[in-house]
């Protein structure tokens, strides 16, 4: 799945990614494809400048740690960052519900299938 | 010919993207952002390594997995030149603010005589308001500046409308930049006026004063100014390279 499929979901996804605990970049992006059994496959470019949109809007901090022989940038979710992961997991259940409700095949279409 | 090994072809890679994203003089923040590009890289030849892949392949295989350093260029100059901008946005009102206040206390509240005792020509006068309305509109776009680039923040799913501010909010800075130096230039037309037909006023003692301080306020400005710049996309650049 390409970055372009994922608009407006990226930011949310990438916070859950961070919820559990710090991650650095790399880490991020192979955690997200193994949550999604390798179908969010994030282009390396795609990643960072998100990541810095979200530090930017206070919603994840970058420290540098020392990672094998080399500067290591880690990111951690803040408070902040916290509650816009609830409310846009509540805005997608409401999404998903909505939307599925509305594609659920109706009790004429069922009734006519039988 | 002995190729090139893992750390050379990702420091050739970093080399190039630095010179597409960071045309002018790179700083501190570029340093970061290549590091932390560096180990992501690193990262993926150790990974590709151990899972038994030719180290110089991996390397090969990191870097065009990174992707095109012409595609990434306008996508990384677009999230790094945000926090320069409103750091510019910031100083330009705060300088704007405090010169204007300096500048405006000085010369209402300096000695008047004889500093106003003569009628000054109709194109001096005209000048003299050119010069209040500049300096207002000045602060008002270096205001507009930071509201453009800080308020995205806060729209977060909408990377369309986080785009177009910050296309205005650059507008805005410029706008407010290019006004500022109307003027420092219109206020020295006055000064330079004043020092004529009032030269031995009283008032030169408090205008030496603010001048200093205005002026030591420069390299403050200077320092965002800078990094904006250096950001600034090469067009005359012809796009290619070996990524």
């Amino acid at each position: 799945m390409r970055a372009e499929a994922l608009k407006g979901h990226l930011d949310a996804l990438l916070l859950a990614v961070l919820e559990p605990g710090p991650a650095h970049g790399f880490a991020v992006m192979g955690e997200l494809r193994r949550r999604t059994g390798g179908t969010v496959d994030l282009e390396s470019g795609t990643l960072y400048p998100a990541l810095r949109r979200l530090e930017e809007a206070g919603l994840i901090t970058g420290t540098w740690t020392t990672g094998p022989g080399r500067r290591r940038r880690e990111y951690q979710l803040t408070e902040r960052g916290q509650r816009a992961l609830n409310e846009e997991r509540g805005v997608w259940r409401d999404f998903v519900a909505t939307i599925g409700a509305a594609l659920a095949p109706s009790a004429t279409a069922q009734d006519a299938q039988a | 010919m002995t190729p090139a090994g893992p750390q050379e072809i990702i420091d050739s890679y970093l080399r190039h993207l630095r010179s597409r994203v960071w045309p002018g003089a790179a700083d501190r923040d570029s340093a970061d952002t290549l590091d932390e590009l560096r180990d992501h890289l690193l990262c993926e030849v150790e990974q590709q390594v151990n899972d038994g892949a030719e180290p110089h392949s991996a390397a090969r295989h990191a870097v065009l997995d990174f992707g095109p350093v012409d595609e990434l260029t306008g996508t990384l100059q677009r999230e790094l030149i945000r926090p320069h901008l409103r750091r510019l946005g910031n100083v330009l009102l705060i300088l704007g603010l405090g010169a204007g206040a300096s500048w405006t206390g000085v010369l209402m509240a300096g000695p008047p005589e004889p500093w106003t005792e003569r009628t000054e020509p109709g194109p001096i006068v005209f000048f003299d308001y050119g010069g209040e309305i500049a300096a207002t509109v000045t602060l008002v776009a270096a205001a507009l500046g930071i509201l453009l680039v800080t308020a995205p923040g806060q729209f977060l799913i909408r990377p369309q409308l986080r785009a177009y501010c910050q296309r205005w909010s650059v507008r805005a800075c410029a706008t407010s930049l290019l006004l500022g130096v109307a003027t420092a230039a219109q206020l020295a037309g006055y000064l330079a006026v004043r020092a004529v037909i009032a030269p031995t006023s009283l008032a030169w003692t408090s205008i030496a004063v603010t001048g200093l301080l205005t002026a030591a306020t420069v390299p403050i400005l200077a320092k965002p100014l800078r990094a904006v710049l250096a950001m600034r996309p090469d067009t005359h650049r012809a796009p290619g390279g070996a990524y």
